[in-house]
C-alpha cells in the first residue's frame, strides 16, 4: 500500500489549496479464473478531513501490468479513447473509490502472454501532470492445466 | 550605433512620454532620471498635445512619419504668426523633447482638418457614450490622421456608433470607426477573461473544461463546448456555466442544446450514436463575448494569452496530413497533422459510438475537452471543429468536425466567424 501526500492544486471552489491530504493507493489481483484477472485499485482517504481530488479525463483510472525488469506487457487504457474532462471529487474522511477491469492475460497485441512472473500497478490520473501511483503488486501467472498436464 | 541611436530617439522620447504621461507609477521613478525636463503630473499625452494647440493655432497633431520625419498638422485657413522653427521650439518647450530637428525647424507641415483642440472636445464628449456601446474596443485621438477614432469589434457596434456621432453632434468624417481585434489582458486560458474567446477555462458544476468558439444559433447568441461537458451527455439538463469557475461574477451562460444519443441508422447494435460530442449555451445577459476570435497563447504549449486567432471561415473538407491547431485550458495551444479522417470512435466507458470524427497527432490532456480545432490561414484560422477526446499518452487528439457539428440533426446552422469576415 501506498501512502501519499499530495497537493491537490486544481480543487474548484472549495478550501483545499492548502490542503495536503493523505491518500493510500492500493491494487489488487483476483484471479485467474480461466483466462482472466480482475484488477482493482483502491484509493482511500486516510486523513480526518474531507479532501477534494481532481480526476484527470473519464475514465481516470489506469492499470499497468509489467515485466519485474519494467517493461510493460499490457496496459488498460491503451487504444482506448478518454473524453478530456477533469473532474472535482470530493473524498469524506475514510472513503475509499475502487476502479475495477479485467485483464484477460494478453499483452499490447492481444498475444496471450507467458506464464511467469509480473507486476501490477493501478493508476489514477489527477490533474494534468499529476498522477497516483500504486506499489507495484507481484503476480505469478501459472501454466494453464493443459500445459501441466502435457509435462 | 551611435547613428541608430539618434535615429530612435525622437521616437524613444516620445514612447518615454506617453508611458510618464499614462501614469504607469513604478516605471516612472526609473525614467524620470533619464527625462528630467518631462513634467510628472497627471496629464495625458492628450493635455498635453491640448495645451500644445493653445500656443500654436491650428495645431492638429504631431507623429513621426513613415521616414521617421516630425510631422505636425495645421489646420488650412488657420493663421498663425508663428514660424517653422517657432512651431518646432513651441512643441520642444511643451512636450519637454529635447530634439534637435525641432529647435532646427526641421519640420514637415501637413494640412490638417481640424485642430487638437476640437478633436479632444469631440473626444471627450464621445468617450463616456461610445464605451457603453457593446462592441466598442478603443477610442483615440488618431495624431496621424487627424481625425478621432474608434475601434468596434463589429459592424452591429459600428452602426450604433455612427447614430451617437449624429446625436452628439459631431460630424461623422471627423471620426473613423473601424474593426479591431478584442484586446485581451496578459491573462492565461485559466483566468477570468473578458470578452469571451474560445480556448478558455470554463467549470459547470463539479467539472472543468475549455469553451469552444462563441456563436450565434437561431438568433441566440452563446458558445459551444463539448456534449459531455455538460450535467448529462445527450439532452438538455440547463447546465449552466462559469468562467474560469464558480464565483459570484463569473456566470457565463446555460446549455440550451444537446441533441440525444439514439440508434439511429448505421450505429450499431446495443450502441447510441452521434456526429458530434457538441452542445450549446446561451450566453447570460450582459456577457461580453467576441464572436469569431479565440485566444492565441504566447507559443506552442504556452497558456499565456498574447493575443486571438480570428476566425474567417469554416473548413468544407478535411484532409489527412493537414496541420491542425487547437488551444485548451490544459495544455494550451497544440499543433499536428490529421492522422485519419472520418473515424467512428467508440467512447471508452459509454455505449456511446461518434460517427465520422478526425484524429489529430498533438498534444491533449484532460481538460482541453471542448477545445477549438483550427487551422491558421495567414491572417486568419479556418475552423475545424470541437475536441472532445485523446489517447492515454496525450499524444493525439479526436475532434468532431464543424460540418458534423452544424448537420440538422446536431446543433445545426451556427454563425461562428467574425463579423463581416465569412
Amino acid at each position: 500500500m501506498l501512502l501519499l501526500a499530495l497537493v491537490v492544486g486544481s480543487a474548484v471552489g472549495v478550501g483545499a489549496m492548502e490542503e495536503k491530504p493523505a491518500l493510500s493507493a492500493r491494487v489488487e489481483a483476483m484471479g485467474p479464473v480461466g483466462r482472466t484477472i480482475r484488477l482493482k485499485l483502491w484509493i482511500k482517504n486516510e486523513s480526518e478531513r474531507r479532501l477534494t481530488l481532481m480526476l484527470g479525463g473519464r475514465p481516470a483510472y489506469n492499470f499497468l501490468v509489467k515485466r519485474p525488469d519494467g517493461a510493460l506487457v499490457w496496459e488498460w487504457q491503451r487504444g482506448k479513447i478518454i473524453q478530456q474532462i477533469l473532474e472535482r471529487r470530493s473524498l469524506e474522511p475514510g472513503e475509499e473509490l475502487t476502479f475495477e477491469v479485467t485483464w484477460r492475460l494478453v499483452d499490447a497485441r492481444g498475444r496471450r502472454v507467458p506464464p511467469g512472473e509480473y507486476v501490477v500497478q493501478g493508476v489514477l490520473n489527477l490533474e494534468p501532470p499529476e498522477k497516483l501511483l500504486t506499489d507495484p503488486l507481484p503476480l505469478r501467472i501459472p501454466p494453464s492445466k493443459k500445459a501441466r498436464k502435457g509435462r | 550605433m551611435a547613428r541608430v541611436l539618434r535615429r530612435y530617439a525622437p521616437v524613444m522620447s516620445i514612447l518615454l512620454g506617453v508611458v510618464l504621461a499614462s501614469g504607469f507609477g513604478a516605471w516612472s521613478a526609473t525614467l524620470t532620471s533619464r527625462m528630467p525636463q518631462v513634467p510628472l503630473s497627471e496629464e495625458t499625452l492628450d493635455d498635453q498635445l491640448a495645451r500644445l494647440a493653445e500656443r500654436i493655432p491650428g495645431f492638429g497633431g504631431i507623429f513621426l512619419d513613415e521616414n521617421g520625419r516630425i510631422a505636425v498638422y495645421l489646420v488650412e485657413g488657420e493663421v498663425t504668426t508663428l514660424s517653422v522653427r517657432e512651431i518646432g521650439a513651441t512643441i520642444a518647450r511643451t512636450l519637454g523633447w529635447d530634439e534637435p530637428r525641432l529647435r532646427a525647424g526641421a519640420i514637415r507641415i501637413l494640412p490638417g482638418q481640424y485642430s487638437f483642440r476640437q478633436l479632444k472636445e469631440w473626444n471627450d464628449q464621445l468617450f463616456p457614450h461610445v464605451f457603453e456601446i457593446e462592441g466598442v474596443t478603443l477610442t483615440d485621438i488618431d495624431e496621424a490622421r487627424n481625425r478621432l477614432r474608434i475601434g468596434v469589434e463589429s459592424e452591429e457596434a459600428a452602426e450604433v456608433v455612427i447614430e451617437t456621432l449624429d446625436s452628439l453632434g459631431v460630424p461623422r468624417e471627423a471620426v473613423i470607426v473601424e474593426e479591431v481585434e478584442p484586446i485581451l489582458p496578459m491573462a492565461t486560458l485559466r483566468d477570468k477573461v473578458r470578452p469571451l474567446v474560445g480556448g478558455l477555462q470554463i467549470n459547470f458544476p463539479g467539472y472543468l473544461c475549455t469553451l469552444g468558439f462563441n456563436a450565434v444559433r437561431s438568433s441566440v447568441a452563446g458558445f459551444v463546448t463539448a456534449s459531455h461537458c455538460t450535467n448529462v451527455q445527450g439532452g438538455v439538463e440547463g447546465t449552466p456555466y462559469w468562467q474560469p469557475r464558480e464565483d459570484t461574477d463569473t456566470f457565463i451562460g446555460t446549455e440550451i442544446a444537446d441533441p440525444l444519443y439514439t440508434r439511429r441508422l448505421g450505429c450499431p447494435r446495443g450502441r447510441v450514436c452521434r456526429y458530434s460530442d457538441s452542445a450549446f449555451a446561451q450566453l447570460a445577459f450582459g456577457v461580453n463575448a467576441s464572436l469569431g476570435y479565440l485566444a492565441q497563447t504566447a507559443s506552442l504549449g504556452s497558456l499565456t494569452i498574447t493575443g486571438s486567432f480570428q476566425i474567417t471561415a469554416e473548413a468544407t473538407r478535411r484532409v489527412r496530413g493537414e496541420v491542425l491547431n487547437k488551444v485548451g485550458r490544459t495544455t494550451g495551444w497544440s499543433q499536428g497533422p490529421i492522422t485519419q479522417t472520418c473515424v467512428n470512435v467508440g467512447v471508452t466507458g459509454t455505449r456511446i459510438v461518434l460517427l465520422c470524427q478526425d484524429f489529430v497527432q498533438a498534444t491533449v490532456d484532460a481538460g482541453d475537452s471542448g477545445s477549438p480545432v483550427f487551422k491558421i490561414n495567414g491572417s486568419g484560422v479556418t475552423l475545424y471543429g470541437l475536441l472532445w477526446g485523446g489517447n492515454s499518452s496525450g499524444t493525439s487528439f479526436v475532434y468532431s468536425p464543424i460540418g458534423n457539428i452544424q448537420r440538422s440533426d446536431e446543433l445545426g446552422s451556427l454563425r461562428t466567424c467574425a463579423t463581416g469576415s465569412c
